[in-house]
């Protein structure tokens, strides 16, 4: 079963990624989905169908909402780094149909220090993006974004903050209408003198993009 | 229910291969092997507190400087020579109202006999005095912090 959930997450990202890359050119005027009808059909029982046709009701009779697919979340991860543990909790602020807002809070965590170091909280990386998103379903969402990366070192010393434009690629994929993952990949274009992305401590090169995954919970 | 290993075994495997290294890093103000131990000396405009005394602290607690002493008659390789000024600058919030501010200056110079080494001025501004005084102090610490590269 766990497989058959597995080639179907597969296969919707593969048709995401077709329609992100080609994408058509009636898709911004269709009616986008509600995300109510994405929900597990309900049990045809009285009980659930009085609250139902009321809502609908209610529904009916209420403006509809200028992005039905629209929703804010709240969510929590990692950036992948190396020799450092970076867990963040995210906020994202969904208001309009093309953008979104993204805010990260998190630690940093120093997994093997040099020697002589005893320091182990470094301090807190904090950022905000506004993420243009091309590609909206009930299912995937794609975005590219643009904003502030502030690393705030507080567990070096007082007032140390480095900072960075930050470019990203983020994909959502909504596993039930509340609960999704999602994936990022970012790149600093521009960042002060002590902020080394992709710069090994030895001074050598590594990988300049910085990945992370995380979980969220959405509030349609 | 069997599940297939060889999907998350390549997440993982793409998961660990994607880590980028990040480093921070600071050079240092000045050369900290020459400039090994330094004198503190501050002058300050009306306060309270004992600005000197809280430089030194700070200094020693996180500066480059291996020895940091506010002694005149101990030998030292440099001096820091602050001259900290706090002045009120009230402010006037949206509704109109009153609200107390102070803004500090810190002009420091370090010299190594009769030679200029280095100078600069951090700044803090606060409600209260001597927290502004402190801000501006700080300012002065995380300049002269320690080189590291983590």
């Amino acid at each position: 079963m766990a497989r058959v959930f597995g080639g179907k997450l597969l296969r919707l990202g593969l048709v995401a990624c077709a329609l992100g890359l080609f994408p058509r050119a009636a898709h911004a005027e269709e009616q986008l989905p509600v995300l109510n009808q994405d929900a597990a059909p309900q049990p045809p029982t009285s009980e659930t169908d009085k609250p139902s046709d009321a809502s609908s009701d209610a529904d009916a009779n209420a403006p509809p909402k200028p992005c039905p697919t629209c929703r804010h979340a709240l969510g929590a991860q990692a950036l992948w780094v190396t020799g450092k543990f970076i867990p963040e909790v995210s906020g994202r602020f969904d208001f309009h149909r093309w953008f979104w807002v993204d805010a990260e809070l998190g630690l940093v965590f120093l997994l093997d220090p040099p020697p002589g170091e005893d320091r182990v909280v470094l301090g807190s990386p904090l950022a905000a993006h506004l993420v243009f998103v091309p590609y909206r379903s009930r299912i995937v969402e794609l975005g590219l974004g643009a904003g502030a990366d502030l690393h705030l070192l507080y567990g070096v010393g007082k007032g140390i903050v480095e900072v960075a434009l930050a470019l990203k690629a983020i994909g959502h994929v909504w596993v039930t209408p509340r609960l999704g993952l999602f994936g990022s990949a970012r790149v600093y274009p521009v960042a002060t003198e002590g902020l080394g992305l992709g710069e090994k401590r030895d001074g050598s090169r590594g990988l300049p993009v910085l990945f992370a995954t995380g979980v969220e919970w959405g509030f349609p | 229910m069997g599940v297939s290993l060889r999907p998350l075994s390549f997440a993982a495997l793409l998961l660990a291969c994607s880590c980028a290294p990040l480093t921070y890093s600071e050079e240092g103000a000045v050369d900290f092997e020459k400039y090994g131990s330094v004198r503190v000396s501050v002058v300050s405009s009306a306060l309270s507190s004992d600005p000197a005394r809280y430089l030194a602290d700070e200094l020693a607690a996180t500066s480059g400087f291996t020895t940091v002493t506010v002694d005149p008659a101990a030998p030292v390789d440099a001096v820091l020579s602050v001259n900290l000024e706090v002045v009120y600058a009230p402010t006037v919030d949206d509704q109109g109202n009153s609200v107390d501010q102070y803004d500090g200056a810190a002009d420091y110079t370090l010299t190594a006999g009769t030679t200029h080494v280095d100078s600069g001025q951090a700044t803090s501004t606060n409600t209260n005095e001597i927290d502004a005084a402190q801000g501006a102090l700080d300012g002065v610490v995380t300049h002269y912090v320690a080189p590291y590269r983590l």
